[in-house]
């Protein structure tokens, strides 16, 4: 060997490149840096460092043992995982030739099928290397021979490490870690290491002291991959290890997935497996060593896109670290659970997703609590569980209906709907629904909101509005009514006041004797008519809430006595004694003139079915709470069934008795309104007819209201608007 | 009112306005009263308008007015009257069941009494005696 002469110049790195087939290997798959070893060659065998940034160990491998036609090549890992060793008795003729004439630093194979020589030589040698690298081509292939370049690389002007790099890879090889970083351009590194020699021979003697320990791992190492690769095989789910960048292993189910034959995954950049708009989350997956499950879209040979669940995990590997990843297609199904899976539980309805049959494929948590069903126990049944039993039929004859013509459809359109709970009960919703997918991958969508809560305000809102209209048809009804008692109060009294007037007038003119019954008759019925039509109104009056008291304090003991007073001349003319029996002085704050209405009410009915020689007796007694009023007298008596209905309107229970003075039939139903908006209490008792009866009215201390009436004023001069109320 | 000598109005002197757009009501009234009260001089009018022209041109010693009549109403008569001829007494009486007419007779026309037509016709007698000065 004549490798390094004085002449031409110190000795520079030079790149030839050629045709892989000139450099004696066929094109590979992938690309390959080779350094010989030349220490170790001295032994007789050869051994080749060989390192791909694209390809396996074991491909570059198996594609070596073929370049070479050689039976006795043996490999084993190298020290990263893409890097392998190779012994063999003999190296391609065209290496051997160059090997002798200069010092081969290594030879780049491009898988574009360029080899590059990188050689340290002087100018000369760069002549006699040419002369004999050009007499050992094929003397046909004079295309090919055209294409060898010489470049000379000078060795600082051209420096292919940065400083940091260089410095990081001096350390890196000095602590022992052969693991380059994945960055550094292993051809440019070659370049690199040829002007670092020291640091190249560092590297060299550490393989060297490490070999044996390797040697015996190796054997280890293929035993339980041999065992690795068969449990693998078996797995129905793809399996790929990778080093963070290539491929590094995988299973047969792997090359399924993405359609590679098998063996043809190895080496392979892992980015080619993977759709390019995925590559953000693998890469965030490997980078944090993420033990997650996550979707991604890969990408099979051909470049179609598939959609894939992986779970990875890394572990040690060597002096580095490796990832193993098992990897699932996605059904469309499982697809689309994962795409809506998320997006439904963050939703603030009930969210169900059916199937073209449907059947309820995906519901969030919303849907468990307002139905009462746990997920596991809704999955997979027909959507009509979650409607009530009897408009089960016509919703299934709907929603085929409306499979067979999916729109979509708004919250809040279409008819009221009722849904069931799983304990049975219903409730309302408003259910939108937004079909998704093909006309054959067919799947709804649909929203449900109770809205039993919204319907039960807006029923009492609309109840409100209900009152609010009652109020003002009522408030139009009372208007009606009190015009219609001013008008007939009106139009009853004009007429009756001249008749009344005249009769008087007549009467007082001194008419003949024939004259004077006749008139007074008249009178008589006016008055009666009179007392009629002021009863009438009265009882209008009250009905209509428009009795209004006008209270003040009075001595109900003081008012007592006169009403007996203003009867005595009655009475004395009767026969009956009318007397005043226990009498309490009670302040009470009263109507006066209303109350001794009712007064004189229950003495002129006393007075009026009382025979002559008969005893009417008032008494006024003081009770806890209450004040009593009481007129009893020795009169003709009440049966019970009429006592029942004395104070009810229009009932005069002695019909048809002679009596000089017949009512109206509304004092006693005037008394009992008067009473009771003082808050009192009428009432009548009999031991039956023949037995006398006694009436009762109780006033209680407290006035119901604080103020019933607004003054003190009654009609002026003692003059009441209404008759004496039998 | 004292009966001056000389008086031409008649005996007692005294001169009672009504008022009421009825003749029915006017004329019963006056027929009541005349009997009454055969000394007192009774003029009538129709309406308030008609009332006020004649309480403007004669002397009158109590009104007795009707409320509901056509233009101007029985208040606003006896209102007008009242800022006009304070001393002269003033009785409402009326058909109507409204309890706040009275009140508003009181307090506004600041009448002597407010009868209500279904009165006995004695108590009418009764008032107007009572509210002649």
């Amino acid at each position: 060997m004549t490798k390094a002469t004085a002449g031409g110049g110190p000795p520079s790195i030079y790149r030839v490149d050629m045709p892989c087939e000139e450099a004696g290997f066929s094109r590979p798959p992938f690309d390959v840096h080779l350094k010989v070893l030349p220490a170790l060659a001295a032994g007789g065998d050869w051994t080749l460092l060989a390192h791909s940034s694209t390809g396996t160990a074991d491909v570059m491998a198996g594609w070596l043992a073929r370049q070479t036609r050689l039976e006795h090549v043996r490999f084993a890992p190298g020290p990263a995982p893409n890097v392998f060793r190779a012994t063999m008795p003999a190296l391609p003729a065209l290496w051997s030739t160059v090997a002798s004439l200069v010092k081969v630093h290594h030879l780049d194979l491009e898988a574009d099928g360029l080899a590059a020589w990188f050689v340290e030589c002087t100018r000369d040698q760069v002549h006699a290397l040419k002369e004999r690298l050009e007499l050992a081509v094929e003397p046909g292939a004079k295309a090919a021979r055209a294409e060898i370049r010489w470049h000379a690389l000078p060795r600082r002007s051209r420096p292919v490490l940065s400083r940091r790099q260089f410095e990081a890879l001096s350390t890196a090889v000095a602590m022992g870690n052969y693991e380059l970083p994945h960055h550094v351009d292993l051809r440019r590194l070659g370049a690199a290491i040829a002007g670092v020699g020291r640091a190249f021979d560092t590297l060299k003697a550490k393989l060297s002291e490490s070999r044996k320990a390797q040697r015996a791992s190796a054997a280890a190492l293929k035993q339980s991959e041999e065992r690795f690769r068969s449990l693998a095989d078996a797995a129905s789910e793809g399996i790929l290890i990778h080093d963070g960048v290539h491929i590094v292993d995988c299973n047969r189910a792997a090359a399924r997935i993405f359609g590679y034959p098998e063996g043809e995954l190895e080496g392979r950049p892992i980015m080619d497996l993977v759709a390019p708009r995925s590559r953000a989350i693998v890469r965030a997956h490997v980078s944090a060593a993420s033990p997650e499950a996550y979707e991604l879209m890969g990408m099979r040979k051909g470049g179609k896109e598939i959609p894939l669940e992986a779970t990875g995990k890394t572990f040690a590997w060597g002096t580095g670290t490796a990832r193993v990843v098992t990897l699932r297609e996605m059904t469309r199904q499982r697809q689309f659970e994962h795409r809506f899976q998320d997006l439904v539980e963050a939703a603030p309805d009930a969210m169900v997703i059916v199937d073209g049959q449907s059947r309820i494929i995906i519901v969030n948590a919303e849907t468990e609590r307002m139905f009462g069903y746990a997920r596991a126990e809704l999955l997979g049944q027909p959507v009509e569980l979650l409607v009530p039993e009897g408009t089960r039929e016509p919703h299934a004859a709907q929603r085929e209906g409306y499979i067979a013509h999916p729109v979509k459809r708004p919250m809040g359109k279409g008819r009221a709907l009722s849904a069931r709970r799983k304990d049975g009960t219903t409730f309302p919703v408003e259910i939108s629904l937004s079909p998704v997918g093909s006309e054959e991958d067919l799947r709804v969508i649909a929203t449900v909101r109770d809205i039993s809560e919204r319907l039960s305000i807006e029923r009492e809102r609309m109840e409100a509005a209900s009152r609010r209209r009652d109020f003002e048809v009522l408030k139009a009804a009372d208007r009606v009514k009190t015009t219609f008692i001013n008008t007939a109060a009106h139009e009853l009294r004009t007429p009756l006041m001249p008749l009344r007037t005249q009769i008087h007038v007549l009467l007082k003119g001194m008419p003949r004797e024939d004259q004077r019954a006749p008139l007074e008759i008249a009178q008589r019925n006016l008055k009666r008519l009179s007392t009629l039509v002021e009863d009438l109104l009265l009882v209008s009056k009250a009905q209509a809430g428009h009795l209004i008291l006008k209270s003040t304090t009075a001595d109900l003991g003081k008012l007592v006595t006169e009403a007996v007073a203003s009867y005595a001349e009655v009475a004395r003319e009767r026969g009956i004694a009318l007397d005043i029996g226990d009498l309490a002085p009670v302040q009470l704050h009263v109507d006066e003139l209303r109350i001794t209405q009712v007064l004189t009410n229950f003495l002129a009915n006393a007075l009026k079915f009382t025979s002559a020689g008969g005893r009417v007796t008032v008494s006024v007694e003081d009770r806890e709470d209450a004040v009593r009023v009481t007129v009893t007298d020795e009169g003709i008596g009440i049966s019970p069934e009429n006592l029942a209905r004395l104070f009810e309107p229009f009932v005069q229970v002695h019909e048809g008795k002679e009596v000089s003075d017949p009512g109206t039939g509304l004092g006693l139903y005037i008394s009992r309104q008067i009473i009771e908006l003082h808050g009192g209490l009428v009432g009548a008792s009999s031991l039956g007819e023949g037995h006398g009866a006694t009436f009762w009215f109780e006033l209680p201390k407290s006035p119901p209201d604080a103020d019933q009436g607004s003054g003190s004023d009654h009609s002026p001069d003692g003059i009441g608007d209404f008759g004496e109320g039998r | 009112m004292s009966d001056p000598a000389g008086d031409v109005e008649g005996q007692g002197g005294q001169v009672l306005l009504i008022v009421d757009d009825e003749p029915d009501i006017r004329e019963s009234f006056q027929f009541l009263l005349q009997q009454a009260m055969p000394h007192l001089r009774i003029v009538a009018a129709r309406s308030g308008h008609e009332a006020l022209e004649i309480l403007g041109s004669q002397h009158v010693d109590l009104v007795l007015s009707d409320f509901k009549m056509p233009g101007m109403d029985g208040l606003e008569f006896l209102v007008e009257a009242r800022r006009r001829w304070p001393e002269m007494p003033r009785i409402m009486f009326t058909a109507y069941a409204d309890d706040d007419l009275a009140q508003r007779a009181r307090s506004e026309a600041s009448v002597s009494a407010f009868l209500s037509k279904n009165i006995d016709p004695q108590e009418i007698v009764e008032a107007v005696k009572k509210h002649l000065p």
